[in-house]
């Protein structure tokens, strides 16, 4: 074929340009350690090259959110082990305070540690990380969210809130880091149940000053539903047969009255006896209903005031009976069928499970009164450790999360290098074997143009 | 006798010189471009018929050769290989060209190292630090900086697009001005070849001359030739005349002039159109004058109108949540972008940051949970399940009646109102239709029904049940709105705040066990009914709600680009091809629209919704063309479909460029070595061979030496006869 001068040259530029291109982007490939330098270097591929490193650059930052929450959720178990410690030991205390051979004063005492308790108990609930108090839900604020009135301290406010902030994390999943005051305090429970700073203080006034309670060791109504007591403008919930809510409905003497009698030591120490039906046969005793609003009045008003008051919690669905003045008092049922030798207190006919539908105990004493207190504790106890058991839980599973993310932004990685990186060994190769086919295209270049017929005439 | 072999060797060295000659200007043009290969056709000389010599010595008559002659001087070019050579160099130079231009663009994109995706990616990281610690101003000012890196990345590359647009105007006018010149220079040599071939003569330089200007401006666009009798060449481009005969059609610079659908398009005209504003394009087809066309029309602009639509999709998607968010002060929330030079929308070109106080970011949702007006729902120590009947449930502080609860939850936000039509007796949703007005009384029997019900209507609030507290929690929630929501939000403000109203008014806080008198009583949220839920009594300044919203909106399929309007007028009633009119005062509603998008069309009165593909887009008029399924009425509510996230939409972007200039670059190679292999095949017929002419120019040396020495010999012969003359005398 015949080949013009020109085609030669050019031809031998081209192959040179070509070979320079070559040249060029390997060696960039190799200096930077990237096969993808520019979207269209792999088009097929940039789209999720850029997905990919978006991915890893939030799942780093998620990784620092989890190691920082985690280390707020430790602190914060910190902070309810101190807790816990301080219940147990008030609870010991109570448990020691109710010995009947204590002295006043050695309960003082004891009522004075409570406080103690109390005013740790109150900072511990005002712990802060990282400039927020911890229990106080999403209000943050320069001042602490649990505050006291009265000296001493007789109640507790709280101006927080139960919706503490709950980032969301890489997996969509998003939860509360702290709990609440709610859930590591029992503060303002929705069963009425007491939270932990109230039964402090009520442990720490019935050492003081020695108020006497018997109170119903457990809600006296059928789960899921209610006893409706004083003040309801619904009908009182009655003690009969049918649909009573009343886990245990009383039952009449063999008279078919309901009758009790309290005997009562007054703080002068003078014994009283009052013996009473809060419902009868009589026109007189079936005047109110028989129910719990009947009980409570029959006891509080009239002539059968015994020196005792009696409430209903409609909340925590308990009955109580307290002696402010101090004092042991006791409560007498008697089966239907009335005793051959009566008691020394009138009358005969007695209710023969008062005592059981109220769940008391029939017999209050301080020592009892305090002894009932340590349900309370166990409670509290329960709602702080439980309260734990959430930080605990959820350190858990952001530890779970967090090896998650590490895998994922491994698998993340790779596949960006996949995607990206020049496989070195293959580049060098070829970089090296352009380089020679480069060389020797100059040194043909300058050969072949070099020689033509007019060098020989 | 004669000598007339003085005549004949004459001839032949005036032969050989020329020839000689032609050796010597083919040797000069070996490196010229376009220079074909001319060759001197050496011929006997006309001999003379009837030398009396001959006669006389041989006794008939006969012929006296003259010697050698040039008879003609050919001009050795092969026209079949011109089209081919020109059709592959202009396709050569059209993806040339677009390398050029793609490449340039690319880079200074930046991606997948250093451009609008790592800036995106940092944002983003930034909302997930701010979301864990909402209250720390120096982690909310990592967020204002890192959305203003973002703005700033989406600006640079908006003005990368922008300055390649200058630059292709600006290359494509130098080319024009080049192409009017190799125009007018074919024209003129096609005159003078035109008067040199009616005399006879062979203009073999200006041929050449001519045949390499048509292959320079095939360059620059797609030629078409046609040789004519009178030896002029038309030269045209989709045939229309460019040089005819003498007549030279100069082409105009490149202008940006309007589609007929309102779109910015680079076209390249005559100089002669009567609109030079918007002149009536020529298609160009390849060379690179074609693809600077191409790059600005089908790749440049539509690459600006992608990044604009990602970057107002991603502002009006953020600012949908800062506007429905808190900030740290408890001031209602700003958009986090704006437009920084008061133009009518956002764009990729406009888009900054407009909150600098980075307590003013706005993170935190109302939320009753942060109110007091909302109490436990449970009744004594019991615990509320969900999945209970609402109704004569003893475990409900205030259960719904014996007869049930029938009502309307009227919901306000956004300047917006919906309802919400409930019944605690019923199980299931029920629907009827009257006076063409359809009602969906929705299912609340157990607060868990009433939740999924509540929620599913896409109210902007979302409900949920607090197991620890017992309380029923009203969320501010901006991704939990429906399009006609969306729609009714373009046109107004988004607000924080929220209202819900029950029908059945609350009858005042209730005693244990007192049926509740509405829907909102027995979920114990009573107190709230009709009353405004704003920063001032249901906020918490260390909320996150916002900062979950923005990172739930990072992985949820969106619009882009952004659109929520209304039908204003629509041209049928029917269903098939329907042209929609934006609202009046809301120019640009659908500058974001582009052909083959689908839209979500809602019925305003029940709600049913259409998904339909763009047909048509007219941004002079502001409307659109959709097929559709089922009519579509004034009032409609209109938005984009939900497709993609954000980062992929800017991804496809990327892809899309990538793509471009890959095909560039492969089409640029193949072209390449196309055009090198007919150019070789060309010139093995055209181009001058330096070893072919030297041997030319011994031959011909050599036969002039010869005939030199002839005469010389001749010469000899002569001064005998005449000393013969001379000594006879």
């Amino acid at each position: 074929m015949r080949i013009a001068t020109s085609t030669m040259y050019s031809q031998q530029a081209i192959a040179m340009d070509n070979l320079e291109a070559q040249y060029q982007n390997q060696g960039i490939q190799l200096s930077t350690g990237k096969s993808l330098n520019a979207p269209s270097d792999d088009p097929t591929q940039i789209g999720e090259d850029l997905n990919v490193r978006t991915s890893i650059q939030v799942e780093n930052q998620q990784t620092v959110n989890i190691q920082a929450a985690t280390a707020e959720l430790t602190s914060t178990d910190s902070a309810l082990a101190n807790l816990t410690s301080i219940l147990q030991s008030a609870r010991q205390l109570a448990t020691a305070g109710a010995n009947d051979l204590l002295s006043t004063s050695e309960r003082q005492n004891m009522g004075a540690q409570v406080d103690q308790y109390l005013q740790q108990s109150i900072a511990i609930a005002n712990t802060q990380y990282n400039g927020n108090f911890v229990f106080a839900g999403s209000v943050q604020s320069a001042a602490a969210p649990v505050t006291t009135s009265g000296t001493p301290v007789s109640s507790v406010a709280f101006s927080g809130n139960e919706q503490p902030p709950a980032p969301m994390l890489f997996n969509g999943q998003s939860f509360a880091l702290s709990p609440t005051l709610q859930q590591a305090f029992n503060f303002n429970a929705t069963n009425g149940s007491p939270s932990v700073f109230q039964t402090l203080i009520t442990l720490r006034d019935s050492l003081e000053n020695g108020t006497v309670v018997d109170e119903s060791s457990q809600s006296i109504n059928i789960s899921s539903q209610v006893i409706y007591g004083s003040g309801s403008p619904a009908p009182t919930t009655l003690m009969t047969t049918g649909t009573s809510p009343f886990a245990v409905l009383p039952t009449p003497d063999s008279s078919g009255d309901y009758t009790i009698s309290i005997n009562n030591t007054d703080a002068a120490g003078l014994q009283h006896v009052n013996s009473y039906t809060f419902y009868g046969t009589s026109a007189v005793d079936s005047a109110s209903a028989l129910s719990i609003t009947g009980a409570i009045n029959a006891q509080n008003t009239g002539p059968n005031a015994t020196g005792l008051t009696a409430t209903f919690n409609a909340q925590t669905q308990r009955f109580s009976l307290t002696n402010a003045g101090g004092g042991a008092f006791t409560i007498t049922d008697e089966p239907t069928n009335p005793p051959a030798t009566p008691p020394t207190a009138p009358p005969s006919n007695y209710t023969s499970n008062f005592s059981s539908v109220f769940e008391l105990t029939g017999t209050a004493s301080l020592p009892q009164t305090i002894s009932t207190q340590l349900g309370d504790f166990d409670n509290v106890l329960n709602v702080t450790l439980n309260g734990r058991g959430l930080v605990g839980s959820r350190i858990n599973a952001l530890a779970q999360i967090n090896t998650q993310l590490s895998t994922d932004v491994l698998d993340n990685t790779s596949v960006q290098s996949g995607i990206e990186d020049t496989d070195v060994a293959t580049a060098t190769t070829a970089f090296s074997a352009t380089q020679v086919a480069l060389t020797a295209s100059y040194s043909t270049t300058t050969r072949l143009e070099a020689k033509d017929l007019f060098d020989y005439l | 006798m004669s000598f007339f072999s003085f005549n004949i060797v004459g001839n032949a060295l005036d032969a050989y010189q020329e020839a000689q000659n032609v050796t010597s200007d083919n040797i000069a043009n070996v490196a010229t471009p376009g220079a074909s290969r001319q060759s001197a056709v050496v011929t006997q000389a006309i001999p003379i018929v009837g030398s009396p010599f001959y006669g006389s010595n041989t006794g008939s008559v006969g012929t006296q050769g003259e010697g050698a002659v040039v008879n003609q001087i050919t001009r050795i070019h092969q026209d079949s290989y011109d089209g081919l050579f020109r059709g592959a160099t202009s396709s050569q130079y059209f993806y040339t060209t677009e390398q050029q231009q793609l490449t340039n663009l690319q880079s200074n994109f930046g991606e997948p190292s250093n451009g609008v995706n790592t800036a995106y990616a940092a944002f983003q990281t930034a909302v997930s630090n701010v979301a864990a610690s909402p209250t720390s101003v120096a982690v909310r000012q990592t967020v204002l900086t890192q959305a203003q890196t973002f703005a700033t990345a989406l600006n640079s590359a908006s003005a990368a697009i922008y300055q390649q647009k200058a630059t292709v105007i600006s290359q494509s006018t130098s080319d024009v001005a080049e192409a009017n010149t190799l125009i007018n220079q074919i024209a003129s040599l096609n005159g003078q070849i035109r008067s040199l071939t009616a005399a006879g003569d062979s203009p073999n330089t200006y041929l050449d001359q001519r045949d390499y200007a048509i292959d320079q401006l095939s360059q620059l666009v797609q030629t078409q030739t046609t040789q004519q009798p009178n030896g002029s060449t038309l030269v045209s481009v989709d045939g229309r005349p460019l040089v005819n005969d003498t007549v030279a059609y100069d082409l105009a610079p490149p202008v940006v002039g309007t589609s007929s659908n309102g779109t910015p398009t680079l076209v390249v005209g005559f100089a002669n159109d009567p609109n030079p504003n918007n002149p009536n394009p020529i298609p160009l087809g390849t060379g690179a004058l074609g693809a600077f066309t191409d790059v600005y029309n089908n790749k440049l602009q539509p690459y600006a109108d992608q990044l604009d639509d990602f970057a107002s999709s991603a502002a009006a998607e953020t600012n949908r949540i800062t506007e429905a968010g808190v900030d740290l002060n408890g001031n209602p929330g700003a958009a986090l972008f704006v437009q920084a030079n008061g133009t009518q929308s956002i764009t990729a070109a406009s888009i900054s940051v407009g909150i600098t106080d980075p307590t003013a970011l706005p993170l935190s949702l109302i939320s009753t949970a942060a109110g007091t007006l909302t109490q436990p729902m449970n009744s004594a120590d019991n615990t509320v399940s969900t999945a209970v009947a609402i109704d004569g449930n003893q475990t409900l502080l205030n259960p719904g009646p014996a007869g049930g609860l029938t009502g309307n939850l009227t919901i306000a936000d956004d300047g917006t109102t919906q309802t919400f039509a409930y019944s605690t007796a019923a199980t299931a949703n029920t629907t009827t239709t009257v006076a063409g007005v359809t009602t969906t009384t929705y299912a609340a029997d157990t607060i868990g029904d009433f939740m999924t019900n509540f929620n599913a209507g896409h109210y902007g609030v979302t409900a949920s049940f607090d197991t620890t507290s017992q309380t029923i929690v009203f969320a501010r929630d901006p991704n939990n709105i429906d399009a006609v929501h969306r729609a009714l939000q373009g046109a107004g403000a988004t607000t924080p705040g929220f209202t819900i109203t029950d029908s059945n008014a609350p009858a005042g806080p209730l005693a244990q066990g007192t049926p509740a008198t509405g829907l909102l009583q027995a979920l114990g949220a009573g107190a709230i009914s009709g009353v405004a839920q704003t920063p001032l009594n249901a906020y918490g300044n260390s909320d996150n709600g916002a900062a979950n919203a923005l990172l739930n909106l990072f992985s949820e399929n969106v619009g882009v680009g952004a659109l929520q309007t209304t039908a204003a007028a629509v041209s049928s009633g029917g269903a098939g091809s329907v042209i929609i009119t934006q609202p009046a005062g809301t120019p640009g509603a659908f500058s974001t629209v582009d052909v083959g998008q689908e839209l979500t069309i809602v019925n305003a009165v029940t709600g049913t919704q259409q998904v339909v593909p763009v047909t048509a887009v007219d941004r002079t008029t502001g409307t659109i063309t959709v097929d559709a399924s089922a009519a579509i009425n004034v009032g409609d509510a209109i938005s984009t479909t939900p497709a993609q996230t954000l980062g992929g939409a800017y991804q496809s972007l990327v892809t899309q460029m990538g793509l471009d200039a890959q095909t560039a670059t492969t089409g640029e190679t193949t072209q390449s070595a196309l055009a090198s292999s007919i150019d070789q095949a060309r010139q093995s017929v055209d181009g001058i061979n330096i070893d072919e002419e030297t041997q030319n120019l011994i031959m011909y040396q050599n036969a002039y030496t010869a005939a030199a020495k002839t005469l010389s010999t001749l010469n000899a012969m002569m001064q005998t006869a005449l000393g013969l003359i001379a000594s006879a005398s």
